[in-house]
């Protein structure tokens, strides 16, 4: 039909301009290329779960979780990868991460290069690296193979071909600065400045005290204090501060002071004092510690040689230098690894048999929720916010 | 190893060992302790883990090896008490490097290794090269081939 | 029955019938834990005992050596101190490497009691390398094992050391000696 004042032709063009116009003020297509940030200083609540990806362990991933979010997919704040049983220090004094990872030029075959990948807090993405010799320690994760001192200016890394010794990085001018041997011993206990602590087969300490450039100023063994046969010391002590705390197969508590030149050990005394049922500690991870200082044990019942890779059923809080057992926290499932985040209400978040994730309110025990379904495989160790 | 009866894994070599050793136990603590890294036959891996069959005899031509060779992590901190690790140390150097030992060859007792094991070497790499090349410069009649890097 | 038999008897029943990704994650979940002493992960189970001369041989050699139980099961007795996947589910054997890995020489030793003769006998637990994780039939146990410091008794550590790869696909359990207390 014909409108006045308006030509027939421009009338589906007219009407598409005025459609266009209006639909304008309401729509903005999306830009390309929008990636989200984390922020420079994670909230306590976060955790990363290291997972080795144990079926197919080139494909490693590092997962950072808000343990205290009830949203299934909410709570998943991004993830960064780490190559082949690769271990995860991260800094406090700055937004960095730090993965020590091993490469094949071919996949599965093909030279070795390991290296360690500095990573981003904010972006997740890798920001350098340093070429190591290719001879760090393939083995489950543990967070002693991968320790930061010297107020994180050194990053040193635990090496097992099978003889023993560790890696020095700067990591403030990403390099390389030497090798030290540690033969005899394993895994790497910041102590005091700028040194590290390692436990011998000899059931003694071996102390390193390093200068700036990474050189070894001194070495020091201490008198033996354990007996790796008969009551082997766990290598995977809850540490707090300069604190360590080590549990050892037969379930007793010997904690050493690494705050000073030398280590100042503790006799050791049991922690199931009193307590019916053979209990000892047992896991991949089973010793933490609350910011607080207050140590939390996974420990299971019937304990016997060979169970001390036994899932917990329970977690007891222990006060270590009151020598007392503060509370037992019954786990709804048993659980492999624990960790606790930090802060004056700390949650502790256990990988359960069913590798989730279970969050306690680590002053009650009640259990919050389940992290579970995030794409993990096998997150046998998990690391709280720092 | 593999397809051997049960019976000849306990059968001795013939190695000839010092009043009051071993034989057998001296062998089984070596497979428990050593053979995981020096290998059933001693041949340790070229760049990692040092041979032990025709070689670990040198060591004994000098004060300094012979020391070196108790003060070894591996063999230091060994959960093995004195005696039976002295036991091993002999056997190790009669069954694998016999031809290489010093004549007469003379045994670790259990006081030598309990004093020599008080002090566990730190940088066993460095001081192994250094022994073999004094060895090499005032015992050339040795023939001790150049070492692995 | 222990606590984790007891414990987990629902759970394991559930599994056993699961094909599903979750089922599979449970069963690692329990077998990394360490709770495999108690379950085999094959449905040919512990009441399945079999007198065996040549238990131990791979093409055709025979051992001598008297041996019961499932070579494919985690509770095998040669497995007390295994952590990994059992090369007999893998294409190889409990004593030979599947095709195409390579056998690492260097290793770590433990000993195991043989329950057909009650001696105990050293065992190697040679890892074959050079593909990526087999994948089935993962166990762990931990008699006598020890940790890290303890190299020549730790399982927690990739035996490929001396292999061309390091990347680690399954392991094996030989036996190389009697052990003394027999």
């Amino acid at each position: 039909m014909k409108i006045p004042g308006f030509a027939c032709k421009s009338l589906p063009l007219a009407v598409a301009l005025v459609l266009a116009n209006s639909a304008a003020a309401q729509f903005e297509p999306d830009p390309l290329g929008l990636t989200r940030e984390l922020p420079a200083v994670y909230p306590q609540s976060w955790i990363i779960a290291q997972d080795a990806s144990f079926f197919h362990p080139n494909d490693g991933k590092f997962i950072v979780l808000d343990a205290a979010d009830d949203s299934q997919h909410g709570r998943y704040k991004g993830m960064f990868n780490g190559s082949f049983v690769a271990q995860l220090a991260i800094a406090e004094s700055r937004p960095e991460m730090y993965v020590v990872e091993t490469f094949h030029s071919r996949g599965h075959r093909g030279e070795r290069t390991d290296v360690l990948t500095f990573y981003d807090k904010r972006s997740l993405a890798p920001v350098g690296e340093v070429v190591l010799p290719p001879k760090r320690a393939l083995t489950l994760p543990i967070k002693f193979s991968l320790q930061l001192v010297d107020e994180e200016r050194l990053g040193l890394v635990f090496n097992l071909t099978p003889a023993t010794s560790v890696s020095v990085v700067e990591l403030e001018r990403r390099e390389f600065l030497g090798e030290v041997p540690i033969p005899g011993c394993a895994m790497i206990f910041p102590t005091g400045q700028r040194g590290f602590s390692s436990l011998c087969a000899d059931g003694a300490m071996l102390t390193v005290h390093l200068d700036a450039q990474g050189a070894v100023l001194s070495t020091e063994r201490s008198e033996t204090f354990f007996d790796a046969q008969a009551d082997a010391v766990f290598e995977k002590p809850a540490m707090h501060g300069r604190m360590a705390h080590f549990p050892t197969f037969l379930g007793n508590l010997i904690s050493v002071d690494l705050s000073g030149d030398s280590p100042v050990i503790a006799s050791p005394w049991a922690l199931a004092n009193g307590v019916e049922g053979g209990w000892r500690p047992g896991g991949v991870q089973p010793a933490e510690a609350d910011s607080a200082g207050q140590v939390y044990m996974l420990m299971h019942p019937g304990g016997a040689e060979g169970t001390h890779k036994d899932p917990g059923s329970e977690v007891w809080v222990f006060d270590p230098e009151a020598r007392q057992l503060s509370a037992r926290i019954a786990l709804r499932l048993p659980a492999i690894s624990i960790e606790l985040t930090r802060g004056e209400s700390p949650l502790l978040v256990a990988t359960n048999i069913n590798l989730n994730l279970d969050v306690y309110d680590a002053g009650s025990g009640n259990h919050l929720r389940t992290l579970a379904d995030f794409g993990q495989e096998t997150p046998l160790v998990l690391h709280g916010a720092r | 190893m593999r397809g051997l009866p049960a019976a000849i894994l306990l059968l001795c070599a013939g190695v000839s060992l010092h009043a009051g050793a071993d034989e057998q136990r001296a062998r089984v603590n070596y497979m428990l302790n050593c053979q995981g890294c020096h290998l059933p036959d001693g041949d340790g891996t070229a760049d990692r883990i040092p041979r032990l069959k025709n070689f670990v005899g040198y060591f004994l031509h000098s004060e300094d090896g012979r020391a070196f060779l108790i003060n070894v992590s591996g063999v230091a901190s060994s959960p093995l008490p004195d005696s039976e690790l002295a036991e091993l140390v002999n056997w190790t150097l009669l069954n694998f490097s016999k031809p290489q030992l010093p004549v007469p060859f003379q045994p670790y007792t259990a006081e030598e290794v309990a004093e020599l094991r008080k002090n566990p070497e730190l940088d066993p790499e460095s001081r192994r090269k250094r022994i073999l090349a004094e060895l090499q410069k005032t015992a050339p009649q040795l023939a001790i081939p150049p070492v692995a890097e | 029955m222990n606590w984790v038999d007891r414990l987990f008897e629902q759970g394991v029943r559930g599994v056993a019938k699961r094909t599903s990704r979750r089922g599979a994650l449970e069963k690692i979940g329990m077998m990394l834990a360490g709770a495999a002493a108690t379950f085999p992960l094959l449905p040919v189970a512990r009441s399945e005992e079999q007198e065996s001369d040549a238990a131990a041989s791979n093409e055709g050699e025979e051992s001598g050596l008297k041996e019961t139980g499932d070579p494919l099961s985690c509770d095998y007795w040669r497995y007390c101190a295994i952590d990994g996947f059992l090369c007999g589910c893998c294409g190889g054997s409990h004593n030979a490497c599947p095709p195409g890995s390579q056998m690492s020489r260097v290793t770590w030793i433990g000993t195991c009691e043989n329950p057909a003769d009650g001696k105990s006998y050293i065992i190697s637990y040679n890892d074959c390398c050079g593909k990526s994780s087999c994948g089935n039939c993962l166990c762990q146990r931990n008699e006598r094992d020890r940790p890290v410091y303890r190299t020549f008794s730790a399982n927690d550590i990739n035996w490929c050391l001396d292999t061309d790869s390091a990347i680690y696909h399954c392991t094996t359990a030989r036996v190389i000696g009697i052990a003394l207390d027999s």
